[in-house]
């Protein structure tokens, strides 16, 4: 609740007054010295050199990248089961770590077969 | 063996895992749709072990970065029965949709997401939970994928809340590096002499403190960053709007106080007129806005934004010594939340024979659809604060906090939240004189879904009953609002 002192507003004033500046002379370096000579070509898509044709929206083919997603999400188990690996033999009782990551797995075990399921429905993609 | 607290996230991390794969199982003889109902099951489970911890089984404990205190479960009950309240609501809006399962897994994982976020202690865990509130509300306002409105206001809702992340991703690097911890405890502890020990760290501390308030704000709707709430809840279907206006707002003001209150309440910056400020303005926009509104879901938009700037005046007010406009704000949150909610369902409920983004089809609605035009005029009410309901005890609450508070400008802050309390009932009146004063074009009766009825009873008889009796929530509000400031080992 301590009020801030006159030099510390400036300090703050200073940071905002810098951070509105740099965008606005970026901006102003790029479009003084800039050569404006409108061209139809300019306005067409960039299609690598080529002479561009049809729309820039299309549907993309996934192909087996599903799989790949799922993957990246279930790889992520293995650090589970490493952290579990780590302390298992330090649990009291002996043992007392088995049935819990069963469980564990299995309830991820559900999802998993579900995410295979979609994955092959090629309608979806 | 497991801490029993871990159950409510448990039950809404499996049975939310295990929705959508249970979506498949149909077809043949079959004529119940498994899906919905097991997610259902999963919120009532974790709603019930919730209120078993409060009334039961209390005792406040802290397993790591997560801890289990009366704030913690008195939000967590709240956020997890507007969820359900949703659940319910949805049960005839996706009927025959091929993405329900998906829908109601969707449903459960966010509202796992908002009950971490209410009781983390840590930053990490607080952003983990962020994210996981998030993300599958964007999906649910896209649910309708043939939609270019929903499709609209999902993508605006992404990009801000992404930034919204983004900011607080930021924030927690910048309180990292001050203090050298995430921990909300540490924090607290090591922010008290920050001034002292190292003087030069200050201004990133303010900074962190601006980004915070932009990052929870984008999603708890204040003014500056309130911009993409009335389009995405008018293109989101209704339940989600519910959810979006009652359970992320209200998560995202649990994680606010926990932040604030709690972890930064030790820092010596003027932070506490900010929100005052902010409070003002967003009470005072958000109604004005709501009164030119010509659209139903527009006006809820805006009054859930007015509705906000009452919130904020906790965090404007709340001090270790002043806890009054907490416990108000807690005991709020409760009310607004049933509140919200069941306005939203009656958005539904109207959506499905009206066009509820015209105000002139709420014409003679008293006539046409008896059961919702009651609930709906209610629900106003207690909204604007009429008596014997709910709204109006916990705003009186909250008043009273700012006026009891230390500050000097403590009693403008309540006399400017009442007079906007008076101002809302303009045009929640105006809803209301339309529906019982106004001739309709067409006066044929129109039916009522049941799955929203419901809700509405439901949501009219928690409003008056909070209302007529509402001694043992504040009390118990008020015990959360001590219990956020104890430390918990």
């Amino acid at each position: 609740m301590v009020a801030p002192g006159l030099a510390e507003i400036f300090y703050y004033l200073g940071f905002i007054v810098v951070a509105t500046l740099v965008p606005i002379i970026a901006l102003f370096l790029i479009v003084t010295p800039r050569d404006a000579k409108p061209s139809p070509m300019k306005l067409e898509t960039y299609e690598a050199g080529q002479m561009p044709s049809g729309r820039g929206r299309t549907r993309f083919i996934i192909q087996y990248y599903p799989y790949l997603l799922i993957f990246v999400i279930y790889d992520v188990v293995a650090m589970f089961l490493f952290a579990w690996a780590l302390t298992l033999r330090t649990l009291q009782p002996p043992g007392s770590g088995t049935w819990p990551i069963l469980i564990f797995m299995g309830v991820l075990l559900v999802p998993l077969a579900y995410s295979i399921h979609l994955a092959s429905q090629r309608d979806l993609w | 063996m497991a801490p029993l607290q871990l159950v409510p996230l448990i039950s809404l991390a499996v049975f939310g895992l295990i929705t959508p794969p249970a979506g498949l199982l149909r077809g043949g003889r079959m004529r119940l749709r498994p899906a919905p109902y097991l997610g259902i099951l999963g919120l009532l489970i974790a709603l019930g072990s919730i209120s078993w911890f409060i009334l039961v089984n209390y005792q406040p404990t802290a397993l790591g970065a997560l801890r289990f205190d009366l704030f913690t479960y008195f939000f967590g009950g709240i956020l997890i029965g507007t969820s359900t309240l949703v659940a319910l609501a949805s049960l005839g809006f996706t009927k025959g949709d091929p993405n329900e399962a998906p829908y109601y897994g969707l449903l459960l994982l966010s509202t796992l997401g908002m009950v971490i976020l209410a009781a983390s202690q840590d930053l990490v865990l607080l952003y983990v939970g962020w994210e996981l509130m998030s993300v599958p509300t964007y999906a649910l306002t896209a649910i309708k994928k043939r939609d270019v409105l929903s499709n609209e206001a999902a993508m605006k809702f992404f990009v801000l809340s992404a930034m919204s992340s983004a900011l607080l991703v930021y924030a927690i690097s910048l309180i990292y590096g001050m203090t050298g911890s995430t921990s909300l405890v540490d924090i607290r502890s090591i922010l008290v002499n920050i001034a002292v020990s190292q003087p030069g760290v200050k201004p990133f501390g303010v900074i962190a403190l601006v980004l915070f308030i932009v990052g929870f704000g984008v999603k708890m709707a204040v003014v500056p960053f309130h911009m993409w709430i009335p389009d995405a809840f008018e293109g989101a279907p209704s339940t989600i709007s519910a959810l979006l206006a009652s359970g992320a707002k209200l998560a995202a003001f649990a994680a606010a106080f926990r932040v604030f209150i709690f972890g930064m309440g030790t820092f010596q910056v003027d932070w506490y007129s900010t929100f005052a400020i902010l409070a003002i303005v967003t009470m005072t926009l958000g109604n004005v806005a709501a009164l030119m509104q010509k659209s139903f879901t527009r006006l809820l938009a805006y009054s859930s934004i007015a509705q906000a700037g009452y919130l904020l005046i906790a965090l404007a007010v709340t001090t270790p010594t002043n806890t009054l406009g907490l416990a108000g704000a807690i005991f709020h949150s409760l009310n607004y939340g049933i509140l919200k909610t069941a306005t939203f369902v009656a958005a539904a409920a109207i959506a499905t024979k009206l066009p509820v983004t015209d105000l002139t089809s709420f014409n003679g609605l008293g006539k046409r659809m008896p059961q919702t035009a009651f609930g709906i005029t209610i629900l106003f009410l207690a909204l604007a604060g009429v008596p014997p309901l709910n709204g109006f005890f916990s705003k009186a609450i909250l008043f009273t906090g700012a006026l009891n508070s230390p500050f000097s400008w403590g009693p403008y802050l309540a006399i400017a939240a009442l007079l906007n309390s008076g101002f809302s009932m303009g045009y929640y009146g105006w809803v209301i004189k339309r529906m019982y004063l106004d001739d309709p074009a067409d006066a044929s009766r129109l039916p009522e879904p049941r799955s929203y009825t419901r809700i509405l009873w439901l949501a009219v008889i928690l409003t008056f009953a909070i209302g007529i009796y509402p001694q043992p929530w504040i009390s118990l509000s008020q015990s959360a609002a001590t219990s956020l400031l104890s430390i918990v080992s």
